[in-house]
């Protein structure tokens, strides 16, 4: 048997009628993601907490699960279904993405790593390449996030190979926050840390289940405390911040402590 | 003391008991109404306008609620003086020889508890020593009010430690003081009453933690059955059937929910499981709910009279009040626009139990204007009340905000 009599025997079933149904297949596969990400997006939008979270984590997995079913129906209406022809079809399939869309395939299949090594999920707030943002959807070779200044990111699933991927709340609604004050050294350290752990306490947007930690710190030019919290909600993590900056500064200012300042010498130098 | 007050004080005891906290137990609804309330909220979230009452037979045309008039015969306000013996068992010994600094009495909110706490110190001729004013708390001098503690020799009762801080930065100082000197001794011995939320608040924020803490039992279905049915016995001549509207079952007669109604092998109605599960067992707030069940057929409900005359015609010896199904009774709901400013404001009044706008304010990084925005949509749904010139989540919201606080990931009490 020569070559191209080889090749017509695997494809002995591509006809018109299978072409058909391929393309229904794909239709109503893409149909159904369509569908539930709608409606899973539409459903999360009325729950709160992690009701939402989890809802909109489901989505990714179900497309894996339609793609897969899709991939499994198609596959017997172009190849007979034996082992040779299998082997010979996805073989050359690989060749010829492993060649010409490297880096594509490569995100797909990042794609689906992501799927159970889960590094990041709708909600969570990450940081890839020094792009930070909420993750606001995983699709097949992207994740797109948002950052505090509304902006998208549409970043590949090829950096989860080679690059840090840092994830500030893992799939929990815990996302520590920090509140940083540099005082003078003269100054009353332990007042100072009971004043700067009373204002975190008493934030509004504190999850008090998690701890507060107030931890100090020398440097050069002065004493650096820094206030280690959770918020309750972490999209509101830069209000929290915020709050704590604010109250924290006026509650230092009654105490009578002293912040630190760049020496004008230093100053000097750099300009 | 009228008959009818040392009936309910003869059953006090029996209702009103006090537990470990870590005994507390709540009561469980039917799975019937488990099930379909689960639906119901899962169906709710996508109505795009209330659905309309369809409850049977009890349609406007047919019956009307109460006025407030018979509401408050047969639901009168609770006596919580009368209540006040029941906590004789758990705290006369321990006033007598006290080989602890204090015993935390934790106020449920709406169970009445810091009513019933004050009481019994009247009752005993304890010292009650209130918190100073919630203004007074944020300046520097607190000298004064711990004057009060000086020379004492005997037990003193601080019936609302909830009113002792705020949660704003300057507003710990006195409960930290408060906790220091308490736990070192140099308070003497008292009983302090604190708001659930607030101890849990002190609990998390403070470490602060009690050698004896008592809290009143929920009240399961039998509880409310017997408390509700001994406030409806005696209020008129007749005996008072208590039915259901969609089916006329006998939720509760009067009769037999009076001194008679002493037999716990008898179930209460499955309406009073639901109650109590939905109410976590807290006395006001099924109560609440139970004024809002009640309802009657036009001018057919007159206590005073000796016989009724029924549609029909017929005399009978009985008043009938109908009672709504459990799934039929309007429930607060959470305004549509809910978020982040309902939520802090909801958590500061259970917090500190009740707040008025410009202490609101103070202790929340929202405007003005949205913290009287959100404050009206609150209370115009229900889940909030303005009582005192002080606003605070009411006995038929509480549930409602308690749930909503817990799924957004806020700290509530324990008791859940």
């Amino acid at each position: 048997m020569n070559p191209s009599d080889q090749i017509s025997g695997v494809f002995a079933n591509l006809n018109e009628a299978a072409v058909i149904q391929i393309i229904i297949i794909i239709a109503a596969a893409i149909s159904l993601i369509i569908f539930f990400r709608k409606i899973f997006s539409w459903i999360a939008d009325k729950l709160t907490g992690r009701y939402r979270l989890y809802t909109l984590a489901s989505v990714p997995v179900l497309r894996f699960l339609i793609i897969i079913l899709a991939v499994v129906m198609i596959i017997p209406r172009i190849v007979e279904p034996t082992f040779e022809n299998l082997v010979a079809v996805l073989g050359a399939l690989g060749l010829a993405l492993g060649f010409a869309f490297k880096d594509y395939a490569s995100s797909l299949i990042a794609g689906v790593v992501t799927l159970y090594e889960i590094p990041y999920r709708v909600g969570d707030w990450i940081e890839i390449d020094g792009a930070y943002g909420e993750v606001k959807s995983i699709n097949m070779r992207t994740v797109e996030i948002v950052t505090p200044g509304d902006t998208v990111v549409v970043i590949p699933h090829i950096k989860l190979w080679d690059r840090l991927i840092f994830n500030a709340n893992d799939g929990t609604p815990n996302l520590q926050c920090s509140a940083d004050f540099y005082l003078h050294p003269r100054h009353d350290g332990s007042r100072v840390r009971n004043a700067l752990t009373d204002v975190a306490l008493t934030s509004p947007f504190l999850k008090l289940e998690n701890p507060v930690k107030v931890i100090a710190k020398e440097e050069p030019w002065g004493t650096l405390y820094r206030i280690r919290a959770y918020p309750v909600y972490p999209g509101d993590q830069f209000e929290f911040v915020s709050d704590l900056t604010i109250r924290g500064r006026a509650t230092l200012i009654k105490l009578g402590v002293e912040f630190a300042s760049v020496p004008s010498n230093v100053w000097g130098k750099k300009a | 003391m009228n008959d009818r007050q040392a009936e309910l004080t003869a059953s006090d005891k029996e209702l009103w008991e006090w537990i470990p906290t870590g005994e507390f137990r709540l009561p469980s609804a039917t799975i019937q109404t488990t099930f379909k309330t689960r639906v119901q909220s899962f169906l709710k979230l996508y109505q795009k306008t209330p659905s309309e009452n369809s409850d049977g037979f009890s349609s406007p045309e047919k019956l009307e609620y109460l006025s407030s008039f018979i509401l408050d015969r047969l639901v009168p306000a609770v006596e919580w003086k009368l209540h006040g013996q029941s906590l004789d068992s758990v705290l006369v010994p321990w006033c007598g020889s006290p080989d602890k600094k204090f015993v935390l009495i934790l106020n449920v909110p709406h169970s009445g508890n810091a009513g019933i706490l004050r009481h019994w110190a009247a009752e005993h001729g304890f010292r009650v020593i209130d918190p100073p004013n919630l203004s007074g708390l944020l300046k520097s001098s607190d000298d004064v009010w711990f004057k009060q503690f000086e020379n004492s020799n005997s037990c003193w009762v601080l019936p609302n430690l909830e009113r002792l801080y705020l949660r704003h930065e300057a507003g710990l100082r006195i409960i930290q003081r408060f906790f220091r000197m308490l736990l070192a001794g140099e308070l003497g011995f008292g009983v302090v009453g604190c708001s659930s939320w607030a101890w849990s608040f002190f609990r998390h924020a403070m470490g602060i933690f009690a050698p004896i803490s008592m809290v009143a039992k929920p009240f399961d279905s039998s509880k409310l059955a017997q408390w509700l049915g001994a406030m409806a016995c005696g209020t008129s001549r007749r005996k008072i059937l208590f039915r259901q509207s969609d089916n006329g079952r006998m939720v509760l007669s009067s009769e037999s929910s009076g001194s008679a109604n002493k037999d716990k092998t008898v179930d209460p109605d499955p309406f009073f499981r639901d109650l109590a599960a939905f109410s976590y067992g807290i006395p006001g707030v099924a109560l609440a709910y139970w004024r809002a069940s009640l309802q009657a057929e036009p001018d057919t409900l007159d206590l005073e009279k000796n016989t009724d005359e029924t549609t029909s015609g017929q005399s009978t010896n009985h008043s009938t009040v109908w009672v709504k199904p459990w799934i039929n009774i309007e429930k607060p709901d959470l305004p549509k626009n809910v978020g982040r400013h309902h939520a802090f404001i909801l958590h500061s009044l259970l917090l500190h139990d009740m707040l008025d706008m410009d202490m609101l304010k103070k202790l929340l990084p929202v405007p003005y204007p949205q913290i009287g925005q959100t404050l009206y949509d609150l209370s115009d749904n229900g889940v909030i009340e303005f009582v005192d010139d002080q606003w605070r989540v009411s006995p038929k919201g509480y549930p409602v905000a308690r749930g909503f606080l817990k799924t957004e990931g806020f700290l509530t009490d324990d008791f859940s």
